[in-house]
């Protein structure tokens, strides 16, 4: 009895410390405080029972059993771990009716399956206790037998579930949450992009469906913008998600993961694109680059001076156009960055300007965006060049003349149109049409008949307002090549 | 060697390919591109 006791107590306390570790990821230091109880109650329960016999302290240190062993190992370690790890993995390699499964670092993982490992040898330490209290030692395949049969229902079970599957809408109405900030300094962004979508609405001819807009203003903070989106999912059943920036992109990742609902997101950060149910769509920094050094070449160009903010997206298009132009053999010149408390860029402009650059590659926010175009003008500098920047001045008509990368237009009356039916409202080049073609690719996903998490997962090509955009098989990125612009006549137009 | 000391054999092996097939599946789903926190125009 006492052998089996100590074995017992020993499976319990190796298991609680695989517990513990896990649950650091999701719990933090509260994870200590469940481990002491995972430790602490049934040691005291069986040091009670050894003293007394009581029946109720061997009745509650097997129900410590039952929860650490149903509980932990097999919801958490095996159905929430292994089974994720190994039977999701392998099924979304061969089909895309079943989801990537979300994976999470090494330690993570690796203490979710000693969690379930652990978890084993307490049911099986529990049963030889039990069967020493009864006086009897029989032999464990009965258990055993009937563990594997548990553990079996269970992974048939989670392959049904995992798969997703069609399921018309209630009603015959799709309900397309919008989730973008209305408010703040993202607000003009926002309301641009709920008004692409809008007008991708009115678009539509002759569906199956109906399309309702669900417009779920998620406000400037990321941390409130996770209960906005929740109560959409939950209080109004959204169907899909069409979502723009990154930092509410990175919010509404694990809620759409969680619903089992596709989200696409018009976001830079591109690890949001999981494959499964998530997707951004966007030229990548590197895609921008690469044209941006192409054009300087085909320019004649042969050094470049680099004036740019210190900002993190502007970052990732210095750094992928440092990297192409090392790549391509263009000579930066001259590089400075600068902060938003900066107004006056005389000096730089002249250290720049001493390092005698063919180009002056400029990337700012507004306000310093426009200052700085306006000094460059006043120094009589009018080889300005940027990527994306100029197409959101308040004051294009100091970059007449520069040429810049954006996204490209298919159908540049989609901005004529966009401009005539919301005047004043700004048309975010980069941005809009990635808008009006992901509701597009939803309402495609619908109108087949399709789970529109697993249209998504199949779709490698799209010809959209954008252009042609595509995907690598399993990539959560859609890429698309983006353009040559230049400001002509006080407006962002085509180069060619 | 005894039948429990198989035992033991058995349960490591198993134990350490459940390790190591986890770590191969984590080792290829890194995040790859950009991970910066964005905000603003370029969103």
């Amino acid at each position: 009895m006492h052998t089996a006791a100590r074995r017992s107590l020993l499976s319990i306390v190796v298991t609680a410390a695989f517990i513990t570790i896990n649950h650091v990821y999701t719990l933090g230091s509260a994870a200590l405080a469940l481990g002491a109880v995972l430790v602490l109650v049934p040691t005291t329960l069986l040091l009670w029972y050894r003293k007394t016999k009581s029946p109720v302290a061997f009745g509650g240190y097997l129900l410590m059993n039952v929860w650490i062993v149903a509980g932990f190992g097999i919801a958490k370690g095996f159905w929430g771990g292994l089974l994720r790890l190994f039977i999701g993995t392998g099924l979304a390699s061969v089909s895309t009716s079943y989801p990537k499964p979300s994976i999470g670092s090494y330690a993570f993982e690796a203490s979710g399956l000693l969690m379930f490992v652990g978890s084993l040898f307490v049911a099986y330490t529990a049963w030889r206790l039990i069967e020493a209290r009864r006086g009897i030692a029989r032999s464990p395949a009965y258990p055993v037998i009937a563990m594997a049969a548990v553990l079996a229902v269970l992974g048939t079970g989670f392959v049904w579930n995992t798969k997703d599957r069609w399921s018309p809408p209630a009603d015959g109405v799709v309900r397309v949450g919008v989730i973008v900030p209305r408010s703040g300094p993202y607000a003009i962004l926002g309301g641009s992009f709920l008004k692409a979508v809008e007008m991708a609405t009115e678009d539509l001819r002759n569906t199956r469906y109906q399309y309702r807009l669900i417009t779920v203003d998620v406000g400037n903070d990321p941390r409130t913008a996770r209960g906005a989106i929740q109560r959409a999912i939950r209080d109004d059943r959204i169907d899909a998600i069409v979502g723009g920036i990154s930092l509410f992109g990175q919010v509404t990742k694990p809620l759409a993961t969680a619903a089992r609902i596709p989200h696409t997101c018009v976001c830079t950060v591109t690890s949001i694109g999981d494959g499964a149910y998530n997707f951004t769509n966007i030229p990548t920094p590197e895609a921008e680059a690469t044209l941006w050094v192409r054009e300087a070449q085909r320019r004649g160009i042969r050094r470049v001076a680099l004036l740019s903010q210190n900002y993190p997206s502007i970052h990732n298009h210095v750094r992928a156009l440092k990297a192409e132009a090392a790549r391509a053999g263009l000579p930066i010149s001259y590089e400075t960055e600068f902060t938003d408390s900066v107004t006056d860029f005389r000096p730089l402009i002249a250290a720049a300007r001493a390092s005698q650059p063919d180009v002056y590659y400029v990337e700012a926010l507004s306000p310093q965006l426009d200052l700085l175009a306006g000094q460059l003008r006043d120094a009589r500098i009018a080889t300005i060049a940027s990527v994306v920047a100029p197409s959101l001045s308040q004051h294009p008509e100091l970059w007449e003349g520069s040429w810049y990368t954006d996204s490209n237009l298919r159908d540049f009356g989609f901005k004529t149109r966009f401009e005539q039916k919301y005047p004043g409202m700004l048309f975010a080049t980069h941005m809009m049409p990635y808008a009006y073609d992901d509701f597009n690719l939803i309402v495609q996903a619908f109108e087949r008949g399709e789970n529109p998490a697993v249209y998504l997962r199949n779709v490698t090509r799209y010809e959209g307002t954008a252009g042609t955009i595509t995907r690598a098989p399993g990539s959560g990125n859609f890429q698309s090549a983006p353009a040559v612009w230049t400001i002509r006549n006080g407006k962002p137009a085509l180069y060619n | 060697m005894s039948k429990r000391a198989h035992g033991w054999i058995v349960i490591s092996v198993l134990i350490a390919a459940l390790l190591g097939g986890a770590y191969v599946i984590v080792d290829r789903n890194q995040p790859t591109g950009s991970t910066d926190t964005p905000s603003g125009f370029l969103h």
